[in-house]
């Protein structure tokens, strides 16, 4: 989402990522994804060192090597972990 | 005592869990799948994994405000909800509880016109939250220009059409399974989608007072779009999970289109400036 709105996006819309949401648990999944959803925003914003999105440009980013196969669950890789981990 | 939704979910990905348990395998696919062999799905996802941060440290940000604005109103966070099709699959109450669920947190969503419950009784649920309503062309000029003033009439914040969708791609995912969507099989409609046309866009334009976005154009800087979408605000679509056949717009593109998106994107305009006064971020 930063990295859209950093790019000039003045909103982003989501699509598969409320569907979860709804799907898991309806209007109050929906809403618990997005107080989830705020939290990473503000901590993005805070390590980044910027109190609102006006303060961002594009140095703020920089191209990057991927981690992970790019695939429609590549923003989750922990979706794979197991329940207990140690 | 049932376990609350806080301690349920603490992880965007648990949601995805939880997802993938409720759906049986067709809807499930339909969430996660894409257009043809999902390529175009997988080089979007490429393109944001691809970019990183930056980020600065030793400054005062104890006070961080995460909500935005668009076309006049206030969003907790600018992140709307995509038009998905049939989202009675996931939720029963489909749009309704789309926008139930964004009135109470505080964003806002974008209804698809081939959703349930519709026009109306997604407005009404969505009350006065941010709505916007997206049509997919499925009959003549008169037809279109009805739906613009129904939700203009309902409320809805703004009037967005799906430009990118002449063809229906061939969902290979499901052509495996020797599955196809009802809704898909039975759209002979289509055809008014192929004819749809800058002349349309301009005759919306011109007729009526509503900020209008054109979700899935290929390119913000096409000539035609430049000339012919001064008004409009453009929706650049980059997960390649509907119909679409094309990349609209990739963000390894946005890098040299600055202050292009691939979110949602408006230009100062006559039609989003009669609603919205202060509407560019910077």
């Amino acid at each position: 989402m930063v990295k859209a709105l950093i790019l000039g996006a003045d909103a982003v819309a989501c699509g598969r990522l409320y569907v979860y949401g709804l799907a898991a648990a309806g209007a109050e999944g929906m809403v618990r994804l997005f107080e989830i959803l705020e939290d990473e925003i503000r901590i993005c914003l805070s390590l980044l060192g910027v109190t609102g999105y006006h303060e961002l440009d594009k140095s703020y980013i920089r191209p990057a090597r991927q981690v992970v196969e790019p695939h429609v669950h590549s923003a989750f890789p922990h979706l794979d972990l197991p329940h207990e981990t140690y | 005592m049932p376990e609350s939704l806080e301690s349920r979910f603490q992880n965007l990905h648990e949601f995805v869990t939880q997802a993938r348990t409720n759906l049986d395998r067709n809807n499930w696919d339909y969430l996660i799948g894409g257009s043809e062999t999902e390529t175009t799905l997988a080089r979007n996802r490429l393109a944001l994994d691809a970019i990183g941060f930056r980020p600065r440290v030793l400054r005062d940000v104890s006070n961080i405000d995460c909500s935005s604005t668009l076309f006049g109103k206030r969003l907790r966070i600018p992140v709307l909800c995509a038009p998905v099709g049939s989202l009675q699959v996931f939720d029963p109450g489909g749009g309704a509880t789309v926008a139930e669920a964004t009135r109470t947190f505080g964003n806002g969503m974008i209804l698809s016109s081939v959703s349930e419950p519709g026009l109306d009784k997604t407005a009404e649920a969505a009350g006065d939250g941010f709505k916007i309503f997206q049509l997919y062309v499925r009959g003549d000029a008169q037809w279109v220009d009805d739906h613009v003033r129904r939700a203009i009439d309902k409320g809805y914040d703004a009037f967005c059409l799906t430009v990118d969708t002449d063809s229906y791609s061939r969902r290979e995912r499901d052509i495996a399974k020797r599955h196809q969507r009802r809704r898909v099989r039975v759209d002979d409609a289509r055809v008014f989608q192929a004819q749809f046309n800058w002349r349309d866009v301009e005759r919306i334009k011109k007729g009526f007072d509503v900020p209008l976005i054109l979700k899935g154009l290929p390119l913000p800087r096409t000539p035609r779009s430049r000339s012919s979408t001064g008004s409009t605000a453009s929706m650049c679509q980059t997960m390649a999970g509907g119909s679409s056949i094309r990349v609209s717009v990739r963000s390894t593109c946005c890098r040299r289109l600055p202050r292009r998106s691939v979110g949602m994107r408006a230009s100062s305009s006559t039609a989003a400036s009669a609603a919205a006064p202060t509407w560019s971020r910077r």
